[in-house]
């Protein structure tokens, strides 16, 4: 396996662990209020796309 | 709520989803890429309709409710984390499966293991798994149109009628024109199951409570404890784990990154299903909060099972909201059963049946293929008759059950060294382990099935790997999907 790859592929893996469970389970976890994990989650999934669809904005059609 | 609006509201939409499938028909050409995977022809908008679709069951409506409703906001985010790994999956995944299918003619997913690790045996276990693993996650659709029927009629439809009927439009929209005309009826459905759930959001919103700000107000100040999170973290990873790979480990889902006309339909693909995913999962979640609030505010009376949440709701509202709501919800779980035997049905004859006799003609392999469609049905129609309690955790193992093939999956593209024998045991000995410790209830350490599946089948792919030959044709299948990735520009 490319090392760059498997440690690429590890970070991306830590970050999103850490960031989708991580951070609610850690920080967030007894918050009462929607502004808690909740919205947390939904604007994290929502940042997420957004990254996902810029990086499909480079694949260009070669036909 | 009487059954003549059942069977009126079930025939009216069963009448245009046959009449999709029957322009579908029209469309179809010959062979088993054509029945299979439409021919590699699909368009953006249809892509994307139909991974949704596939992917949203009577699930989220009734299941993802129910669990919400008992279990909080830990059960929404364990749903949001799925939707965040899908995307990402599908950005890495999407594009190699697409360029594997072009060059080497793919049609499922376990002929993409038996391809890359030169061994028809990968793909016959790989298919074997998926058959055992997806017949009860199949049987949860019946099963959840079957309680919602009874539910909503008070018994006067029986639960066997509902899946009999379910039952019946997923073999129509799966026989009709095979991959075509369930696409084709799936992003109609995707877009019931839309606008049904967008409408009875804003009655809730307006009837309910006077608006948006006022539900969400009152969801603060009066049932602030659904906004904790109060699963534990072995629950929590136990049932999002197999979900997070849901995009690689459910060949219903996966064989969908072949089907593409071209790039910009896998963009669309992505694009669209991630919006259709984010509004759909927000919209459900907040059922599970107000049907809490609104059992907690006594409007709604208290019901025993976590899935009668949604029936009780439906219960209170309008005759016609409810019947729009029930058809949304029946267009989620036929969408996801037609899709899911149709691809059962691609295993059996493309990575079984051809290892078996692969002298035999494309057109008596979309024959059999047929017959397998109709056996599927009718083993699930006597799985479903066994009425399980809860639908929610009977999709999570199975996916649980799935996860095991995701290393091969992963190893297939960026390991060069991983073996057939690797990949076959790691799924055939890390599949028994799941399944067994599932049936027996027993979680070692506290931790979940799914967790020890998957870190069994990792050790033993590396492990098997090692003390094995490589294929040769290992490092070819990985250059060429290289240069492939490069020569389409998605480099």
């Amino acid at each position: 396996m490319e090392s760059i790859s498997l440690w690429k592929g590890i970070l991306i893996v830590m970050i999103l662990g850490t960031a989708s469970v991580g951070v609610p389970y850690a920080i967030l976890r007894n918050v009462e209020s929607l502004w808690g994990s909740y919205f947390y989650w939904i604007i994290l999934t929502t940042a997420v796309m957004v990254l996902v669809w810029r990086e499909t904005g480079d694949w260009r059609n070669m036909e | 709520m009487r059954p003549f609006y059942i069977y009126l509201a079930i025939g009216v939409w069963t009448v245009i989803g046959v009449i999709i499938a029957g322009f579908a028909r029209r469309r179809l050409g010959k062979g088993i890429i054509e029945f299979y995977i439409g021919g590699r022809r699909t368009g953006g908008f249809v892509s994307a309709m139909t991974y949704a679709a596939t992917t949203f069951s009577a699930f989220m409506m009734v299941g993802l409710v129910g669990l919400v409703y008992s279990g909080g906001v830990a059960a929404a985010g364990f749903e949001f984390v799925y939707i965040l790994s899908t995307v990402v999956l599908l950005l890495i995944f999407g594009p190699r499966f697409w360029v594997a299918g072009q060059k080497y003619g793919y049609s499922t997913p376990p002929e993409l293991l038996s391809g890359r690790y030169d061994s028809q045996k990968v793909g016959a276990v790989a298919a074997g798994l998926a058959l055992v693993m997806l017949i009860p996650y199949a049987s949860a659709q019946l099963m959840g149109i079957g309680f919602l029927v009874e539910g909503l009629t008070g018994g006067e439809i029986p639960y066997i009628a509902g899946v009999l009927i379910m039952a019946a439009f997923g073999g129509v929209a799966a026989l009709t024109a095979g991959f075509k005309s369930v696409a084709w009826t799936d992003a109609f459905q995707g877009i019931t199951m839309l606008v049904t759930c967008l409408v009875l959001l804003f009655f809730v919103f307006y009837h309910f409570y006077g608006g948006p700000i006022e539900f969400f107000t009152a969801i603060e100040a009066e049932s602030s404890e659904l906004l904790r999170i109060n699963w534990s973290i072995h629950r929590f990873i136990g049932m999002t784990l197999p979900w997070a790979f849901f995009a690689i480990s459910n060949p219903q889902v996966s064989q969908r990154m072949f089907v593409s006309e071209n790039i910009r339909s896998i963009k669309i693909m992505i694009v669209g299903f991630s919006l259709f995913a984010l509004v759909y999962t927000v919209m459900t979640t907040l059922f599970g909060f107000s049907i809490f609030n609104l059992v907690e505010s006594g409007i709604i009376p208290a019901f025993a099972s976590a899935d009668e949440a949604m029936p009780s709701l439906l219960g209170h509202v309008p005759t016609v909201l409810g019947l729009v709501t029930f058809t949304g919800i029946f267009a989620a779980a036929t969408s996801t059963l037609g899709s899911v035997i149709l691809t059962l049905s691609s295993l059996g004859t493309e990575d079984i049946l051809k290892s078996v006799k692969p002298e035999m003609s494309e057109s008596r392999r979309v024959n059999i293929g047929r017959g397998i469609i109709v056996i599927i049905l009718l083993i699930c129609i006597l799985f479903a008759q066994g009425r399980f309690d809860l639908i929610a955790v009977l999709s999570a193992m199975a996916s649980g059950g799935l996860l095991v093939a995701v290393p091969s999956f992963f190893a297939a593209f960026w390991w060069r060294e991983s073996t057939a024998e690797g990949s076959m045991w790691s799924i055939l000995i890390a599949g028994a382990l799941t399944g067994a410790l599932y049936v027996s209830g027993w979680n070692p350490l506290g931790v979940w099935p799914p967790v020890w599946g998957l870190i069994t089948s990792t050790v033993l792919l590396i492990v098997i790997s090692k003390m094995t030959e490589t294929p040769e044709r290992a490092k070819k299948f990985i250059r060429t999907v290289d240069e492939e990735m490069e020569k389409n520009g998605f480099k």
